[in-house]
């Protein structure tokens, strides 16, 4: 289990392998983000990036489930207040398979709740050629072990 | 179709409502957020959330949906670079009642690409309750009816 205090400021890590498939493409962006060059792969090859690609959402949501399985789960998570910024910088394809490259930024503990403490990362996601498609700056409560002991 | 000539300074639109049932937000979590109090009551009863609760993301989607479904004619979208500033400001629950209210924050056309501007949207998604449950600072890629 990763207590607030396990993070280490600069520390990296590398996870994840994640296929995108043209069916989830297509049914994520007619519920969602129902643009041609999402949901039609002949309209998107008339478009600017020339093949059908992932909603920017559907990148994010690929990195929320790889974060999950690989921290969150095993984790004191106290979830998220929310995301400072996302950079969509390259298309997602179909076939491309996605991983996380994760480096905590900052850490601090919340003065108005002294039992947990907030952990900005940074948060790349690559594709099978090494290219970052998404940066995300990204903000995560954790609980204190300290106070956990405290408490138990 | 909305293109990046249409749109003013200060415009502001609300869109929507949209839902998401239960059976909807367990499917999404199942996928991409599979944490406990996104998968049942019984995981988020001991939790800040208290019963089901839609996970962020899935929030993010659905405001996505009335961006791009919502207004009475299509943006001209080009796609996005991006965003800002999202926050998770309270629990979305099953069946809540959405609406998005966009205003225009900014606008400038591409130095790069003539045939587009960028169109900054400042987001405030509210509740039934017209509580604000997210809001985020988002920029869309829109043609320009007359390309540069």
């Amino acid at each position: 289990m990763r207590y607030w205090e396990d993070f280490e400021v600069g520390e990296t890590e590398r996870y994840g392998a994640y296929e995108v498939t043209e069916a989830e493409i297509i049914e994520f962006a007619k519920a969602y983000d129902p643009l041609p060059f999402h949901t039609d792969p002949e309209a998107a090859k008339d478009s600017p990036y020339g093949a059908l690609t992932a909603p920017g959402l559907l990148t994010c949501s690929i990195f929320m489930r790889l974060l999950v399985d690989h921290l969150l789960l095993d984790a004191a998570s106290l979830g998220s207040p929310g995301v400072d910024q996302v950079r969509w910088l390259k298309p997602v394809y179909a076939g491309d398979t996605l991983s996380v490259r994760q480096q905590a930024l900052s850490k601090r503990v919340l003065e108005s709740r002294s039992e947990m403490g907030l952990v900005k990362n940074r948060f790349e996601v690559l594709n099978q050629h090494d290219e970052v498609v998404c940066d995300i700056a990204s903000n995560g409560l954790f609980a204190r072990r300290e106070a956990e002991d405290a408490s138990a | 179709m909305i293109h990046y000539e249409d749109l003013y300074v200060g415009d502001t639109v609300e869109l929507g409502p949209t839902s998401a049932s239960a059976d909807e937000m367990i499917a999404f979590a199942k996928r991409y957020d599979p944490q406990p109090f996104h998968l049942s009551d019984e995981g988020a009863a001991k939790t800040y959330f208290g019963r089901l609760a839609a996970s962020g993301w899935h929030t993010a989607a659905l405001t996505m949906r009335l961006m791009m479904t919502g207004r009475d004619e299509p943006l001209a979208s080009l796609g996005s670079p991006g965003f800002e500033n999202l926050r998770w400001r309270k629990p979305v629950y099953p069946d809540d009642q959405l609406t998005a209210q966009v205003t225009v924050a900014s606008k400038r056309l591409s130095e790069s690409r003539p045939e587009m501007g960028l169109v900054q949207f400042e987001v405030e998604t509210r509740n039934q309750d017209d509580v604000v449950v997210m809001s985020l600072l988002s920029t869309s890629m829109l043609a320009r009816r007359e390309p540069g």
